[in-house]
């Protein structure tokens, strides 16, 4: 066996994988912290170790950060059973799992996004890292592939607090033939199973959240209402997210997950419109998100296909980036052309995968779950 | 001015003519939309609390704020007098300014006192004094029932709960951030 001889007093031991067999001390007796390796023997007076030699000698202590990766085992293999699950889960409804480039082109061009470069590409143009794969997954749709998803690594920068760090792991999934609908029901379906699958009972699993009693839904228009006493149609776009992350978003998901549906048409990005509900505003987005305890979990969109429609709001977008004096990516040629040649209705979905399992283990940041979180800003002040 | 960038904790910013205290500050982002931080604040005078939120790149004004050491004097009918350690000034404030610091006022204590726009606005004592026991019940002697307490009142009128065994005229350790009795100390 081998492993890490800690010095204890009357409890010397020789720290292994299957965690902390008590061996009384061979002689002579390693430092503090080296790694060993040595023979067990056990018999009348007990197990111990009957000759050992030295591995790599602990010339310096455990930092923080190692310490610290020794204790998050339990959320790492969390991790580990939740990423599996999931691969499961879209594989054994027929979702073919894709992975596709992490640096591209054009990484996304809502103008709220702030992308890395990456370096420069074969054609001599810049290259960046991907904000979400949304752009490489929809032309397999076009190709004809009805059930695809991918777990992807995703970077956006400027975007870093409790629930955001600026590299992040995004569940996305893609169904043709399909709405918003049958979107909210895979949710509906996934939440309680994702629970179980961290040894979390779907009934108790998220703290004044049960995942086993469907998903409550609310209009945008109707919810804003309600929480803020103003139409939302009537203020601009930045009075009303200031409102929404300040009274709207915070009360969502409590009790039951909340989808939230029927956006207004300039948070569109790439979902189509279509006339709004009765008593709101004429026309609205087809998009639709996830909130859990005041968190946004997940996107969703009916796909925009018009690809006149498209590339007039990624022109927009760009126009918007040019003026904010924003890296401004070129158009995603192939990407429209798979519009071009026609993609069939679809409905989109970008899950945060890190956050979800966040909360799933009632814990109160990303950083208390991923083992090099970005620090959060600088040292509190006093 | 301070941006958004730098919001932290235990920041001090004035608002509408006021200073307060940022004590929390959380980076949010709808997903199709523009960044904010929503901010908890508490008015370093008053003791009120406020919640802002701040566009990404919006900015508050920093507080003029600068902590003294000063110890205390002596009360002087409703006032109580303190001098400043580094420029031996002194200064003399009414109790009502004090807030719970006055429970914890004996002869030469130090304190912090933080001067906002050359103005007193707060006294901030030690985070433990001792002080002593002057009206306390006798103790019952064999009653060992734990947890069970009875009141004490301080030389400064404060009232702290203590333990049945404790008596009158002894010394107690205070938290005073909880106001509550640690422990005793011989004098």
């Amino acid at each position: 066996m081998a492993g890490r001889y800690h010095h204890g007093g009357a409890s010397d031991h020789l720290e292994d994988e299957s965690a902390g067999l008590g061996l009384p001390p061979a002689s002579p007796r390693p430092d503090d912290g080296d790694l060993v390796a040595g023979t067990l023997l056990v018999d009348d007076d007990g197990p111990r170790l009957s000759e050992w030699r030295l591995l790599a000698p602990a010339h310096a202590p455990a930092t923080a950060t190692l310490r610290r990766l020794a204790s998050l085992r339990p959320r790492l293999e969390a991790r580990r059973d939740f990423h599996h699950f999931l691969r499961e889960h879209f594989t054994s409804r027929g979702f073919l799992e894709l992975e596709t480039p992490t640096r591209v082109l054009n990484p996304g061009l809502e103008p709220q996004l702030a992308p890395f470069a990456a370096g420069v590409g074969s054609d001599g143009s810049t290259r960046y890292l991907i904000t979400s794969p949304e752009l490489h997954l929809k032309p397999f749709l076009s190709a004809g592939y009805e059930r695809i998803f991918e777990l992807a690594r995703c970077f956006r920068d400027d975007e870093l607090g409790p629930w955001h760090q600026p590299e992040f792991t995004m569940l996305e999934w893609y169904r043709s033939h399909a709405d918003l609908d049958a979107l909210a029901d895979d949710l509906a379906e996934l939440l309680p199973l994702a629970a179980e699958a961290v040894g979390r009972r779907p009934d108790t699993a998220v703290t004044s959240c049960r995942l086993d009693r469907g998903l409550h839904r609310e209009s945008y228009h109707d919810v804003f209402h309600e929480r803020t006493g103003q139409s939302a149609a009537e203020l601009d776009f930045d009075e009303r997210q200031r409102l929404f992350v300040e009274r709207v978003e915070p009360s969502l998901g409590w009790g039951v997950p909340t989808l939230l549906l029927d956006y207004p048409v300039d948070e569109a990005a790439l979902a189509r419109r279509r006339p709004g509900p009765p008593g709101g505003p004429a026309e609205v987005a087809a998009r639709m998100e996830l909130f859990l305890c005041g968190k946004e979990i997940a996107n969703a969109f009916d796909e925009l296909t018009d690809p006149d429609e498209q590339r007039r709001r990624h022109e927009a977008d760009r126009e918007t980036r040019r003026a904010a004096g924003d890296l401004v990516p070129p158009l995603d040629e192939g990407f429209l052309a798979a519009l071009e040649h026609g993609m069939p209705p679809s409905a989109g979905i970008a899950l945060g995968v890190d956050r979800l399992l966040t909360l799933l283990l009632g814990l109160s940041s990303l950083d208390e779950l991923l083992p090099f979180p970005e620090p959060a800003g600088g040292p509190e002040l006093q | 001015m301070i941006d958004t960038s730098k919001f932290r904790k235990g920041l001090k910013v004035e608002i509408d003519g006021q200073p307060f205290i940022m004590t929390e500050s959380q980076f949010v982002k709808p997903g199709k939309g523009q960044a904010f931080n929503r901010c908890k604040f508490k008015n370093l005078i008053s003791g009120a609390t406020l919640e802002r939120t701040y566009k990404s790149g919006e900015s508050i004004a920093k507080a003029d704020i600068v902590d003294e050491e000063m110890q205390f004097l002596y009360q002087s009918g409703d006032d109580y007098v303190f001098m400043n350690n580094r420029t031996y000034e002194q200064l003399e404030l009414p109790s009502d300014q004090l807030g719970d610091a006055k429970n914890y006022l004996t002869e030469n204590l130090e304190v912090q006192i933080q001067i906002w726009n050359g103005k007193p606005i707060s006294v901030e004592p030690p985070n433990f004094v001792e002080l002593e026991i002057t009206q306390c019940d006798p103790g019952v002697r064999g009653d060992t029932v734990s947890g069970a307490t009875k009141p004490a009142t301080m030389s400064t009128g404060h009232v702290v709960h203590v333990p049945l065994f404790i008596e009158q005229g002894e010394w107690l350790r205070i938290d005073t951030r909880t106001g509550e009795y640690v422990d005793r100390v011989k004098k």
